[in-house]
């Protein structure tokens, strides 16, 4: 009997072992507000230099054409922030709201879609994929985002009180004439980064095994993926960065984001985002000029893609894997599956057949008409969130000083960001809200430890 | 006996641990006081300048910024582990941000009206206030302030492949040059500013003070005191120095990629941030704790960081050009390896320790 629960214990702990490490054998283990920003443990050598490389692109400014610095030159004319790391600070998460109503903080972007026809949608006709809020010199900016709240006010079935504030959007000083009624505009806060060197590492496969778009199990859920091109791996369809799922490979989400963000030009998106309309910043796109050499993009890769996942830091705790049992027994693994195993890939050990514990399918599910952009127009698409992953959530707080959460930084506080769910994520919203408090709170530690 | 014996060892570890901290904590005192002191003969020698520039006020002014970057450059080694200069309030982003948009504080090659200074209309008054709050909105405009700002300001872009930039004095004599007043107004709000976040870095490490961070920093666990030390020595080396102050520069071979480019003075940067590790390991003894005293892995850091020291003099001058030439490119390699054994190495010591820092 002794010897039986002695191997039933040594089991347990070998099959917790990997969860406790959701990065894989790259792991790494410093909690401080540095957490976010180490190579993997175990990075070779010339990966190690060339993430030293990429990091220097990544964290430090962009500076105006013309400079003493050409590599590090080409911001704007028209842009969001002057480097990767304003947004992503410490390679974390951006707050993106303010906690008065007023200016949006900089780690906010919003994406514009334009209605042509019932069916089809574009950028913007005058202000294109999204609003750049600053320009150059001498070059205006495309206007300013600005926020109020609305107080929600609601209960929990043991009749504690909760109180959500949702973020009213007004575009204000537009320089290019205003938002019509056929433009919808979706808010997106610079999430963090760790670990998307093994989302990267991800085989479409392994994503569509969970697809359950008709609901064939009827649990109420029916992820479905975003189908995408990718010009960088042929073989490649499923999208599992951005928001929306909208790129399916690292290279890509950084080529677009440099784009987008920062007015960085590269060959996979070589067009500044200013439409002819906007003269001052149009006439200064050079399509035959690339601001971004494509092996300094290869190095801003390669960083991004060894930034390594914290180990959890108290997985056996007794609140916390309680907490665990109430994230199943509400459902949230439905969605925010926890274990992937990555591709194999004989030139990348750490990145090579490593299980992994992201929380998330990478799918897309209609998160219900609270969550959906701003003038969503009907339209499916724009409701939709891909579920985005949780692990190195809990160190948001010690690395980024705030604890906001969701695509707009909405939510507060972990508790806040259940409660903000909808849609497809209703039923598990509703057993939240009927859990013992005991229960809730140890949910919240269980998130708090990923 | 054992016992006690044992009991007495753990308790002579205790006190040597936090007796490092306290060294450590009085080395980093030290050095901060001496930047400062450097840096108000600096803002001395510039006022001079500004007051009748000509090309012997200039020369005092850049040797007394080269003369501030010596001290300042040493304390780098006290980054990364979120202490004072690395927190949120922490001045690291305006003492020492590169690279810098000189664009965006003065004319340029190309742009003869660039420039906060050569802007009198949307800037009428160039003021403390300005600059703290232009840079007030992180992420939105580039940091136009400290060490490299001033560098800039005296030295100029730096276009000439054998020396630095050749800024004429003449830049700052009112009448001759459009917006002279600006610019030496300019340099001195800078300088002041520089003052101001050094008295900061003074004031956070100053005895005697229980709310400060020294007071925090000698309350830690000694092996999180210890730790914190490792970090800063570990990550200069093995990644901030090696990688991107060197590397980077390696791998782009990019004049621009040297930190002092205005100034041609990376090759001192490189030597006085190494030094700054050294002086971590000197000034605390931590290599004599009893985990590793005498050991075989304390003797290999003391001689790679001799050796470290040894082959940055043999960098070629300047560095933008050593990263082109083939023997000064061999060179840098080398010294970015032996920089990255010794975070190894010191990593394995931060194990032994208790105080683990992963490299």
């Amino acid at each position: 009997m002794k010897y039986f629960l002695l191997i039933l214990f040594f089991s347990v702990e070998a099959s917790m072992a990997s969860a406790h490490l959701p990065g894989g054998k790259g792991t790494s283990y410093d909690f401080s507000p540095l957490a976010f920003s180490h190579p993997m443990v175990g990075t070779p050598r010339s990966q190690r230099r060339n993430f030293q490389v990429g990091n220097s692109f990544f964290r430090n400014p962009w500076v105006e054409t013309p400079s003493s610095t050409p590599l590090r030159d080409g911001l704007g004319p028209v842009y969001n922030a002057v480097s990767c790391a304003a947004c992503h600070i410490r390679d974390g998460r951006g707050p993106g709201l303010p906690d008065k109503a007023g200016k949006v903080l900089t780690s906010l972007l919003f994406r514009f879609k334009y209605m042509k026809s019932f069916t089809s949608f574009t950028d913007h006709p005058s202000y294109g994929g999204q609003l750049q809020p600053q320009g150059t010199s001498n070059i205006p900016s495309e206007g300013e985002a600005h926020v109020s709240f609305i107080d929600i006010k609601g209960k929990f079935a043991d009749g504690e009180e909760y109180l959500l504030k949702k973020p009213i959007y007004k575009f204000v000083k537009l320089n290019f004439g205003v938002l019509d009624n056929k433009t919808s505009v979706s808010p997106r806060v610079a999430p963090h980064l760790v670990g998307v060197g093994l989302i990267d590492s991800i085989s479409d496969k392994s994503i569509l095994e969970y697809v359950d778009k008709d609901d064939a199990n009827k649990d109420g859920i029916s992820g479905r993926p975003n189908i995408v091109k990718s010009k960088v791996n042929l073989s490649r369809l499923v999208g599992r960065f951005g928001w929306r799922a909208e790129k399916s490979t690292l290279k890509e989400q950084n080529a677009a984001a440099f784009n987008g963000d920062i007015g960085i030009t590269s060959v996979l998106n070589p067009v500044e985002d200013c439409p002819a309309v906007q003269d001052d910043c149009h006439s200064q796109i050079d399509e035959g000029h690339v601001e971004l050499e494509e092996r300094t993009l290869d190095r801003v890769t390669t960083y991004t893609k060894f930034l390594a996942v914290p180990a959890r830091r108290n997985p056996t705790g007794l609140r916390i894997l309680n907490g665990e049992k109430v994230f199943k027994k509400i459902n949230c693994q439905s969605c925010h599956r926890p274990k992937f195993t990555t591709e194999f890939n004989g030139d990348q050990p750490l990145l090579s057949e490593q299980e992994i514990y992201p929380y998330s399918d990478f799918l897309l599910h209609d998160m219900g008409e609270e969550l959906a952009d701003v003038n969503d127009l009907g339209v499916e698409f724009f409701r939709e969130w891909k579920t985005p992953p949780l692990w190195g959530l809990g160190l948001v707080g010690v690395v980024n000083k705030h604890q906001r959460l969701m695509h707009d930084g909405r939510a507060r506080n972990f508790k806040e960001a259940i409660l903000w769910h909808g849609g497809e994520a209703k039923n598990s919203r509703d057993m939240f809200i009927n859990l013992s408090k005991k229960d809730r709170e140890d949910l919240v530690e269980f998130l708090k430890d990923l | 006996m054992k016992k006690y014996l044992l009991l007495l060892t753990l308790m002579s570890n205790v006190c040597f641990a936090s007796s490092v901290a306290e060294k450590y904590a009085d080395h980093v005192l030290e050095m901060y006081t001496e930047s400062l002191e450097r840096a108000i003969q600096l803002d001395k020698d510039l006022k001079n300048f500004v007051q009748s520039p000509s090309q012997f006020t200039q020369d005092i002014a850049k040797e007394s910024w080269i003369n501030a970057r010596e001290s300042y450059g040493q304390t780098e080694a006290f980054r990364f582990y979120s202490g004072p200069i690395d927190s949120d309030e922490g001045p690291e982003g305006l003492l020492n941000a590169w690279p810098l948009d000189e664009y965006y504080i003065d004319y340029v090659v190309g742009a003869p009206n660039a420039g906060i200074i050569n802007n009198v209309a949307d800037f009428p008054i160039i003021s403390k206030d300005l600059l703290i709050e232009l840079n007030e909105n992180d992420g939105e405009k580039n940091i136009s302030t400290g060490y490299h700002a001033i560098e800039f300001l005296l030295w100029g872009q730096d276009m000439f492949a054998a020396g630095p930039g050749q800024r004429s004095f003449e830049d700052f004599i009112v009448g001759k040059t459009l917006n002279a007043d600006r610019r030496g107004e300019y340099l001195l709000v800078v300088s002041e500013l520089l003052l101001k976040d050094l008295r900061w870095l003074v004031e956070s490490w100053e005895k005697g003070n229980s709310e400060n961070y020294r007071a925090q920093f000698l309350a830690l666990p000694s092996e999180k005191a210890l730790q914190n030390i490792f970090k800063g020595i570990v990550f200069l080396s093995g990644d901030e120095l090696s990688g991107e102050r060197m590397y980077v520069a390696y791998d782009t071979r990019g004049q621009e990629d040297e930190h002092s480019c205005f100034s041609d003075m990376t090759h001192k940067d490189i030597e006085w941030n190494f030094q700054g590790v050294v002086n971590v390991l000197n000034a605390t003894s931590l290599l004599s704790l009893p985990e590793i005293n005498q050991s075989e892995l304390s003797a290999n850091i003391t001689k790679r960081s001799n050796e470290i020291l040894e082959l940055i003099k043999t960098i070629p001058v300047p560095f933008d050009q050593a990263i082109l030439d083939e023997d000064g490119r061999a060179v840098i390699l080398k010294t970015i390896e032996e920089m990255e054994y010794l975070a190894s190495d010191l990593s394995a010591a931060s194990k032994r320790l208790n105080a683990t820092v992963e490299y």
